[in-house]
């Protein structure tokens, strides 16, 4: 069943980019004007096969605000996180934390009568150039040719022809020579003034052998402040980034042949009967799977991997110090979304990408990695309740509203203290200044970047004047923003990076930079996207073959 | 005539989204809000009086609106039209009116913006009617009217655009024999268009 789709697949992907590849030629050897030929086939073969892609598309928008040093700084933030359907023109279906009842829309019929109001399937559309690309409607003017990491590019400037309807790409884009895919187009879409289409710089990443397809999007609009109540401005930038493309995955479909079979023991050397404590363990267990597995399953949590090891490294370490017995073992995951959020199911730790991400050091790490250990050494246990599959018979948008991990206060607080009891022995003892200094940077950032803040499975890391593991706050030093040796917190996507396709997570390997000015520290900021393109390592092989040939 | 209006009514209704659906090819856009403009412009009336021929008013148009979306929006619409003699009578008359309702855009070529709207709100007709050859009746009459019609709106820079609108308006007023009789009159408008809300800036200044 699994080849057979992968099959279909395929040859949908060969039928579609089969247009530019029935005459392989050169590139250096074509006319500019059968290079564009190519690009639009190309282009309009994406198309096609985006259509049969539904990956998830969450998307981050930081409204800056400019203080009178003409510093901008997040002023407030949006959050979606959808299931992409191109189908039938752009749709997104919405995963929401809480249902909008009727009187929401009785009440705020009109709301962008008012205020600007941003819309997820917008900023979808930013990953289609044009869904009916033709080369008549467009002007096509060769620039130059460039790197973008291995892809090498004709870099080439679209414009919108005269005399054509309006939504048409006007901007820049990067095809690579090889097969002429647009890997990257920068610009904007035209329009009349009311509608708001804004400026972006979309990215396109060689997932599978001739597949490339959208990854990131970075948006970003400015515009000078006029003094008057009647003027409003867009002044804003945004990541929109793209993920849970594998078919196979999103099929939700075990293989019917396919026999799991966890923890297999010789049972023939082992005790088979279980005692009431170990069936209840068993029980828990079961819960914990069940809602980790669908987790990964929706698409919302990565496979285990790269990122995991790190994780477990670090809660042995605590483990390990504080000597402590814990059964099962604690396992750790990370959650693939934005938000800053940490929380467990059973003894298993979850942490979000988001939260690794602006973490600034390993220490800071540790605080958050001790408070969820501290959920499972004081026995915080799992809503067992999820021991029961029917309980995940529920639409993928509906997630958050169906799977919630977040504790009580009271045993919020109880973890915060016996935290800082395990940190205390641990080999982080020395370096907790540190982690109380992102904590005081994100008591800062918390009453504007709400969005990041909230937390949508789990519990939250900065709610009004409380922040998690307050005490070690006092043991910070003060947050100096102008310092430059003082790095609270990271910008968004420092650390992790995300393979698209497969949902798999690495540690980013980027070397690091020295800051210029206090203004590029970036703590918890939306930043531009500007990754090394490589081909697949299917096109890798296929180049290496080329080149043997005779 | 009321059958004619309610067939605008209906077709305007019918044809708005069939209209929208066509114009989802475009790209969706990522920001939906307001966008607020005044006009002021001048305004002709062609009244027909019955069995008098018509009577020819000028006067100011005052208007507000407000974009909702790229392909909606609503307006408030106020009119002074005056003639300084109706017909052959020597009286004057004015017709002050004010109206609100939706404005559909089902066309956008450029900047160039085709519109429809539907209004409806209240006339104030200050008139005469002819009786017989040295005799004329005048007064004046409010009641409820409408509006439906469309236009053209082209911006000339970012904050100024014009507006050509033509449409019927529903208003009443006294017949020779004393009685309410509805008029079908026939409003052109030229409206410099002011907008409030400056559209977004294209890379103007630095982020950080």
């Amino acid at each position: 069943m699994r080849s057979f789709r992968k099959i279909v697949f395929l040859l949908l992907v060969s039928a579609t980019a089969g247009v530019a590849a029935d005459n392989p030629k050169p590139s250096s050897a074509l006319s500019f004007d059968e290079t564009v030929d190519r690009v639009v086939a190309r282009e309009r073969g994406f198309v096609v096969t985006m259509k049969r892609m539904h990956p998830l598309a969450e998307t981050y928008i930081q409204n800056l605000h400019e203080d009178k040093d003409h510093n901008a700084a997040p002023a407030s933030d949006q959050y979606f996180l959808g299931r992409l359907d191109l189908n039938d023109g752009i749709r997104d279906a919405t995963f929401q934390k809480q249902q909008q009842g009727f009187m929401h829309h009785v009440v705020n019929p009109f709301s962008s009568a008012l205020e600007y109001k941003f819309l997820p399937r917008g900023f979808a559309q930013m990953v289609i150039l044009d869904a009916d690309f033709q080369k008549s409607n467009y002007r096509f003017t060769f620039v130059r040719r460039e790197f973008l990491g291995e892809a090498r590019c004709i870099v080439i400037d679209v414009q919108p022809g005269k005399k054509t309807k309006e939504g048409l790409f006007s901007g820049r884009i990067w095809v690579e020579d090889r097969d002429f895919n647009i890997v990257r187009f920068n610009g904007t879409y035209s329009g009349n003034p009311d509608t708001h289409y804004l400026h972006f710089d979309s990215w396109r990443f060689n997932l599978q052998a001739d597949v490339w397809l959208p990854s990131y999007v970075y948006v970003e609009e400015s515009g000078t402040k006029l003094n008057s109540a009647l003027y409003h401005d867009l002044y804003l930038k945004a990541q929109t980034r793209l993920w849970a493309y594998d078919p196979e995955q999103l099929n939700h479909e075990e293989e019917f042949t396919q026999i799991k079979v966890d923890n297999s023991v010789d049972d023939r050397q082992v005790v088979k009967d279980n005692s009431p404590l170990e069936a209840q363990r068993m029980w828990e267990r079961m819960a914990e799977d069940n809602a980790v597995d669908h987790l990964q399953k929706i698409g919302l949590m990565a496979p285990t991997g790269g990122v995991d090891k790190v994780l477990q490294t670090v809660v042995d370490n605590l483990i390990i110090t504080n000597k402590l017995q814990i059964e099962p073992d604690v396992r750790c995951r990370v959650l693939l979304t934005l938000p800053l959020e940490s929380f467990t199911i059973g003894h298993t730790v979850v942490v979000s990408r988001g939260l690794l991400d602006v973490l600034p050091d390993e220490a800071s790490l540790a605080m958050v990695l001790a408070h969820e250990l501290s959920h499972i050494v004081l026995g915080h246990h799992i809503d067992t309740q999820l021991a029961f599959q029917d309980r995940f018979f529920f639409a993928d948008t509906t997630a958050f509203q169906h799977m919630h991990f977040e504790l009580s206060p009271a045993d919020e607080q109880a973890a915060d203290n016996k935290a800082v009891e395990l940190l205390e022995t641990s080999p982080y003892k020395d370096k907790l200044s540190n982690a109380g200094l992102f904590l005081e940077a994100l008591h800062d950032r918390a009453p504007v970047l709400t969005n990041l803040i909230r937390p949508r499975l789990g519990d939250t890391m900065a709610s009004g004047n409380t922040t998690r593991m307050a005490a070690l706050l006092n043991s910070a030093p003060a947050l100096q923003k102008q310092r430059l040796d003082q790095i609270a917190a990271l910008p968004i996507g420092s650390r992790i990076k995300l393979d698209p396709w497969s949902n798999q997570l690495s540690m980013m390997s980027a070397k690091p930079v020295a800051l210029v000015s206090a203004s590029e520290k970036m703590p918890f900021e939306v930043t531009p996207f500007f990754p090394f393109l490589t081909y697949s390592q299917a096109d890798r092989k296929l180049v290496a073959q080329g080149s043997v040939a005779p | 005539m009321r059958t004619i209006g309610k067939i605008c009514f209906f077709g305007f209704v019918m044809v708005a989204p069939v209209l929208a659906q066509k114009l989802q090819s475009a790209p969706a856009p990522a920001v939906t809000g307001p966008s607020y403009n005044l006009g002021i412009g001048y305004s002709y009336l062609s009244m027909p009086i019955p069995g008098a021929g018509s009577a020819h008013f000028n006067g100011l148009d005052f208007s507000g609106s407000v974009g909702l979306s790229s392909r909606w929006g609503a307006t408030l619409d106020s009119n002074y039209l005056y003639t300084p003699a109706v017909l052959s009578t020597r009286h004057q008359g004015y017709v002050l009116s004010l109206y609100t309702g939706p404005v559909f855009y089902p066309v956008a070529h450029g900047n160039t913006r085709v519109f429809v709207h539907a209004l409806a709100g209240a006339a104030l007709v200050d008139g005469a009617v002819p009786i017989l050859e040295h005799e004329d009746f005048h007064g004046w009459l409010v009641r409820p009217s409408y509006a439906f019609g469309g236009g053209v709106e082209r911006p000339v820079s970012s904050q100024l655009g014009v507006r050509v609108i033509g449409d019927y308006v529903r208003t009443d007023f006294y017949d020779s024999a004393g009685a309410v009789q509805p008029q079908n009159n026939l409003r052109l408008t030229v409206n410099f268009v002011f907008r409030l809300k400056q559209h977004p800036q294209r890379s103007s200044a630095q982020l950080r």
